[in-house]
């Protein structure tokens, strides 16, 4: 399981959990569902907020928040 | 009696061309910048039954977690007066699992329902195939194909409303997702469920609550397993009826490549709002224009065809000069809110979100601000409005304070005014024209001014955690133009008709204040001038004559008092009175220098222009606008607070007079402040 931050651009993951108080119900209601693989689309410079998409959904969350989501790397 | 209808989904799926498409131009509030923010109403029949739809704003889940969605919670909780007897849930064809996580909970609210899939094309072009009578056995309600764009299924589900049923689906069960016993927890229903993580625990029986609360679960997560445990079961529940998912091309980011490219993006995006800028001088000047000469054309004609008389004064110096002052700004106002339409519809105001997030953070806000700032150079009311997509509370604070302190479309009139005294219209600096290039750092003075405050206000507010940015990117699309020349009109119409009303009133007011004052002062000014004249023209004579009378009215009373406290700042009583009557709103600057210069019956803007030039301070005979006086007015009118509708609207925002009191306070002394500073080093 790694962190989300440190997850390279065009890099596939699934996610696993997030450990930030009052984002859990956030993530699940834009589909960030545990299992479901995310993409890393881009990453804005100067630590900017990362760029995420599965599928038709594509959100972007902050790096220091991506620092408490975690993911698993796609063994597929 | 009409029905009452409610429009539900997800944010940019279409519900607001729905909703135009099935009312027309029949509704009851403007609803601002592309999204909708408040909602908004209208009707609409079919076969003579009367339906009264609203369209609420867009929302992932019942249970709000920003003061917008916080708008459907209390649309339809049960002691809502508005609560809807039947709900249109409209889905995003590409997107079914996500969006009907949203209808499930409408399903658990048993609220009679018609589901909408929209953007049927869009999906049908990715591959994805919906089977809507499958679909619609699944749910237990009328399912219609729709695509609102073009109008395809318009007349479906007009038809299917009168067919509307509490849908089936039953998904709510907290015993799956709470690892608590299932006997306890089967007598929560939704709506009590909805009130616990909705986070209003007083709508709760006692008996529930101490369920709720023997789960030892915070709301946050226990939310996030409800969505995670729909989610799971629809996606196997919709196997049967939905197929061509799995390749899913994710079409409509292409852009993105260039849009948040790390160098190419930020030019592009600098390229963008600069274009946005120029074209609403550029597309305006020819209505205006227009206008202005229309306007002349019909004082002209009423000058012509009116017996003289106090009525004629009253209609032409009092209500026409009003009515201009109005309709004038119309051209800038409805471009402006067209530019930023089109930002917003077209999508690309997210990624101009993304790109400045960590900036904005650096001054206690994150980039969802960026709406209310950049509306804020149209209209403060709408851009503080646009300030309830932002959840955490002392970001929105901030945001609410500093969005009037950008340089709105009402200090344009003062602000062109002003320059074209200031600077000769032929000067020219490259491509750029010189008054061109001072109007475009006056609103980069606004601009600093708004980001200084957020700093200080960021360094000094009591600081609660930050809660964490985070933001779904729509797809790029094809303006809606019908959208946007729906909202284009219906905030033209609301300002002509909510700020005309004040404006006029105002005018009429004024120009009673000019031309009345205590006993027979008037006629007395007159005669003493009169007495005193040895070898004046009759021109000299005249001007003489209407200035001492303005001095003597109740108007220049009330100038002169506060003069005083104006002088550090260069202003005299004039513009003291024009200082008082534009309180409620900057344009009325203009149309009260016109009233106060008497150039009202030509009601050309030239013309005032060359009498205030002309003005002189009686002691000194020194021209009353010189570059030091006219540059500290401009600097004054950047940051005062000179606008009711602002205040109002903070209030409303707020829920309280403190902050209102606050920025008028900081903005009045912001501008003493820095006007008084410019004048002194310049004079």
């Amino acid at each position: 399981m790694v962190s989300l931050s440190v997850l390279p651009a065009n890099h596939q993951a699934l996610f696993v959990s997030c450990q930030i108080p009052g984002l859990n119900a956030k993530l699940a209601d834009l589909g960030m569902i545990p299992g479901t693989i995310w993409k890393i689309v881009n990453q804005i410079p100067f630590s900017g907020p990362l760029v995420l998409s599965n599928g038709p959904i594509r959100i972007s969350v902050r790096k220091e928040d991506a620092d408490f989501i975690f993911m698993e790397e796609n063994s597929k | 009696m009409a029905i009452k209808l409610a429009i539900l989904g997800n944010p940019n799926i279409g519900k607001s061309t729905l909703f135009n498409r099935l009312t027309g131009l029949q509704q009851k509030a403007g609803n601002f910048a592309g999204v909708t923010i408040e909602k908004k109403s209208g009707e609409f029949s079919v076969n003579g039954v009367y339906y009264e739809l609203t369209d609420l704003p867009g929302t992932y889940s019942l249970i709000p977690k920003s003061p917008d969605e916080e708008v459907v919670f209390n649309h339809l909780a049960l002691d809502s007066t508005q609560k809807p007897e039947v709900i249109i849930v409209v889905l995003d064809a590409s997107n079914l699992e996500r969006n009907l996580v949203l209808f499930s909970q409408v399903a658990d609210l048993k609220i009679p329902s018609v589901v909408a899939i929209n953007m049927v094309d869009v999906a049908e072009n990715k591959g994805i195939k919906i089977d809507s009578d499958g679909l619609s056995r699944l749910l237990g309600c009328p399912v219609v194909m729709t695509n609102a764009r073009s109008g395809k299924g318009l007349d479906e589900v007009k038809s299917s409303l009168g067919k509307a049923r509490v849908p089936e689906l039953n998904l709510f069960k907290p015993e799956e997702f709470l690892d608590s016993p299932s006997s306890a927890l089967q007598l929560i229903t939704f709506r009590t469920w909805l009130n616990w993580v909705g986070h209003k625990p007083e709508l709760l029986d006692s008996k529930s609550l101490e369920i709720l609360k023997e789960l030892n679960i915070s709301p946050d997560l226990a939310q996030a397993r409800e969505t995670i445990n729909r989610y799971r079961k629809l996606k196997f529940l919709l196997k049967s009826v939905i197929s061509g998912t799995e390749a899913r091309p994710n079409s409509g980011f292409g852009f993105d490549s260039l849009a948040l490219h790390p160098i190419f993006g930020y030019v592009l995006m600098l390229f963008i709002l600069l274009g946005v800028f120029e074209a609403i001088f550029q597309l305006s000047n020819y209505p205006m224009e227009l206008i202005d000469g229309l306007m002349a054309n019909g004082i002209d004609f009423l000058n012509g065809i009116l017996p003289e008389g106090i009525f004629k004064r009253l209609l032409i110096e009092g209500v026409m000069a009003g009515i201009q002052g109005i309709v004038i700004f119309v051209p800038q106002i409805a471009i402006l809110f067209f530019l930023i339409g089109l930002l917003e519809e077209s999508g690309y105001m997210a990624r101009v979100m993304i790109l400045l997030d960590r900036l904005m953070k650096k001054i206690g806000l994150s980039g969802k601000a960026i709406i209310p700032l950049i509306s804020g150079v149209a209209c403060a009311v709408p851009a503080i409005m646009a300030t309830r997509n932002i959840s955490n509370s002392r970001e929105r604070l901030i945001a609410i304070f500093i969005t009037p302190l950008m340089s709105c479309s009402a200090r344009l009139p003062v602000f062109t005014l002003l320059i074209g005294m200031l600077v000769s219209d032929s000067a020219v600096y490259g491509p750029f024209s010189m008054q061109g290039l001072v109007l475009f750092s006056l609103y980069l003075i606004g601009l600093f001014g708004a980001i200084l405050t957020a700093w200080i206000l960021d360094r000094f507010m009591p600081s609660k955690e930050s809660t964490p940015f985070i933001l779904e990117i729509p797809p790029y699309q094809k303006p809606h133009w019908r959208n946007l020349w729906f909202s284009v009109f219906q905030k033209s119409k609301a300002f002509v008709f909510e700020a005309g009303k004040v404006i006029l009133a105002i005018s009429i007011l004024l120009w009673m204040m000019a031309g009345f004052g205590p006993g027979n002062s008037i006629e007395n000014a007159e005669l003493k001038i009169k007495a005193n004249q040895k070898s004046m023209t009759a021109d000299e004579l005249n001007r003489q004559v209407s200035s001492a009378k303005l001095e003597a009215s109740y108007a220049g009373i009330a100038g002169k008092w506060i003069e005083p406290a104006l002088q550090p700042m260069g202003f005299d009583w004039k513009i003291g009175v024009a200082l008082i009557t534009s309180f409620a709103a900057r344009e009325v600057f203009v149309g009260t220098m016109s009233v106060l210069y008497a150039s009202g019956a030509e009601g050309e803007t030239e013309q005032l222009k060359v009498r205030m030039k002309a003005a002189k301070h009686p002691d000194s005979g020194l021209p009353v606008f010189n570059p030091a006086c006219i540059l500290s007015l401009l600097i004054f009118y950047i940051f005062a607070m000179q606008c009711m509708s602002t205040l109002a609207v903070s209030y409303r925002e707020t829920g309280s007079w403190k902050w209102p009191f606050y920025q008028l306070v900081y903005m009045t002394g912001l501008a003493f402040g820095a006007s008084t500073l410019v004048f002194q080093i310049l004079k």
